[in-house]
């Protein structure tokens, strides 16, 4: 079995309506940190099109992640798939208020390596947003890629 | 014979194909510039007019707005009765609109040629600042004039706000930082430094650790150099726009208008803001009936008790009731 059998084996109606599920609360996640850090007021300068990629490439490792814990013997994507999708839409919802104005990120480093640092980090961070979230959907892929063809292996097979 | 007409036939046929390729190349090549000729360039992509000096119209629009918006706007902001407002302590917000009630940090006036300083360090490719100096400049109107502004964005790449420009930036090269302003007033000094950046990318400031160091660094003339310094000193910058007002410093935008909003809007690239042109916002600001026109007055109103403390409340406006108010609710 391939990597792509292996995908349309999980992709039965229960973990299409799962992988929904995750990326609508992914999109909120989000939307939350977004508007917090932006005054209630959900404006990125990152493309949505890669808030969108980001929400499906995250939601599909975790769905992956979720039939890696319920199906498989050799539990494999139990921690790393799923801590790769959640930290990444996390660190997307954060840097994708970071701006011009203050944002969570500055305010963690502030306490935690002072004013000067974090204005260099929200600086940097802001110019390069997109890249950054370039950078986090190429991992959310990869990690997709690695497990479904960890799944497809006669180890990895369904229980 | 025969076969040299065939020849020229069979030529004219690849000619014409070529002539058909030729001008369909022409046609795809030049389409994007056909079409912003016709249409103009569409909202969340324009340059247009950008850097253009504002008409007499267009500036008395900004220059002799009645005193009564401002009372009206501040107590339609008190009352919570702008359209989709709402109050949370010292927050009061609507759904593309925040102003904070906060005490500000305070500071000594700094006087310069005997007059207390108004200080704007923004960027031109920030999105709150281009939201923010609408509001910035109906305040600066209650103490003094324009004589000159101009019409700007902020960058492509964070909102392409219609705005205005103090002065005439430079939008294709980074690192510039554009010092003054076409502004006077008998009662403040306005010192304004703009971080510049090409218009098409996204947000950029000095990437240091001590940017307010860099405005200092490239001040064109003492005065400036002692605002800047003085800013650097507060030690205060979070983000842009980084402000002090008579002796209050702003660190990020007080108040925030994105335009008009009923509803609580999805993540987006653009608020409504965008899809106006600069005449639209003018307009809206001088016939005073929209929410959008209250909030940026409202917003205005915050300034204006800002700066009036650090002048004895000499201008007019400091005697409206609602700006004593503002004042009291923010413990200046």
């Amino acid at each position: 079995m391939d990597a792509a059998e292996s995908f349309k084996k999980i992709y039965r109606p229960k973990y299409i309506v799962l992988n929904i599920a995750i990326a609508v609360a992914y999109y909120y996640l989000i939307e939350y940190l977004l508007s917090i850090q932006q005054r209630g007021i959900p404006i990125t300068s990152v493309p949505l099109y890669l808030i969108y990629a980001l929400v499906a490439t995250t939601s599909v490792s975790l769905t992956i992640a979720v039939y890696s814990i319920s199906n498989t013997r050799r539990n494999e994507a139990k921690v790393s798939a799923t801590a790769t999708s959640v930290i990444t839409a996390f660190i997307g919802g954060i840097i994708s208020g970071c701006s011009c104005q203050a944002a969570i990120l500055f305010s963690v480093l502030e306490v935690s390596v002072g004013a000067g640092e974090a204005t260099l980090v929200n600086t940097v961070v802001g110019e390069n947003a997109p890249l950054i979230f370039g950078a986090m959907i190429i991992i959310n892929l990869f990690v997709i890629g690695y497990y479904l063809n960890k799944l497809s292996k006669p180890s990895c097979r369904i229980k | 014979m025969a076969k040299l007409k065939d020849l020229v036939k069979r030529l004219e046929i690849v000619i014409g194909l070529l002539a058909v390729i030729i001008i369909a190349l022409v046609v795809y090549i030049a389409y994007p510039a056909l079409k912003t000729t016709i249409q103009g360039q569409p909202f969340g992509q324009r340059l247009s007019g950008i850097n253009a000096q504002l008409s007499s119209y267009q500036l008395s629009e900004i220059n002799n707005v009645s005193n009564s918006n401002f009372e009206i706007a501040g107590e339609k902001l008190l009352n919570i009765s702008i359209p989709g407002e709402q109050q949370v302590n010292n927050s009061y917000t609507g759904p593309l609109f925040q102003v904070l009630l906060n005490h500000p940090p305070q500071y000594d006036s700094i006087l310069i040629n005997g007059k207390p300083s108004v200080i704007y360090i923004g960027a031109i490719s920030c999105i709150y600042c281009g939201e923010n100096r609408w509001a910035m400049a109906l305040a600066l109107s209650r103490f003094g004039s324009f004589s000159k502004l101009y019409t700007g964005y902020s960058s492509l790449g964070d909102g392409d706000l219609p705005t205005l420009y103090w002065v005439p930036q430079n939008i294709t090269t980074k690192g510039v930082v554009t010092f003054g302003n076409y502004y006077s007033s008998k009662y403040i000094n306005f010192y304004s430094a703009e971080y510049d950046s090409p218009i098409t990318s996204g947000f950029q400031f000095p990437a240091t650790t001590d940017p307010i160091q860099y405005f200092v660094l490239n001040a064109t003339n003492s005065s400036y150099r002692a605002a800047m310094q003085f800013m650097n000193n507060t030690g205060m910058f979070e983000g842009t726009p980084f402000t002090f007002w008579g002796n209050s410093i702003n660190m990020g935008a007080t108040g925030v208008v994105f335009g008009n909003g009923t509803s609580h809007t999805a993540i987006s690239n653009y608020p409504p803001l965008t899809y106006t042109t600069h005449q639209q916002v003018l307009d809206s600001i001088a016939t005073f009936n929209s929410t959008f026109a209250y909030e940026e007055y409202a917003v205005a109103d915050v300034y204006i008790a800002e700066t009036c403390p650090a002048i004895n409340n000499a201008a007019p406006v400091c005697s409206l009731p609602v700006i004593k108010v503002i004042e009291s609710k923010m413990g200046l």
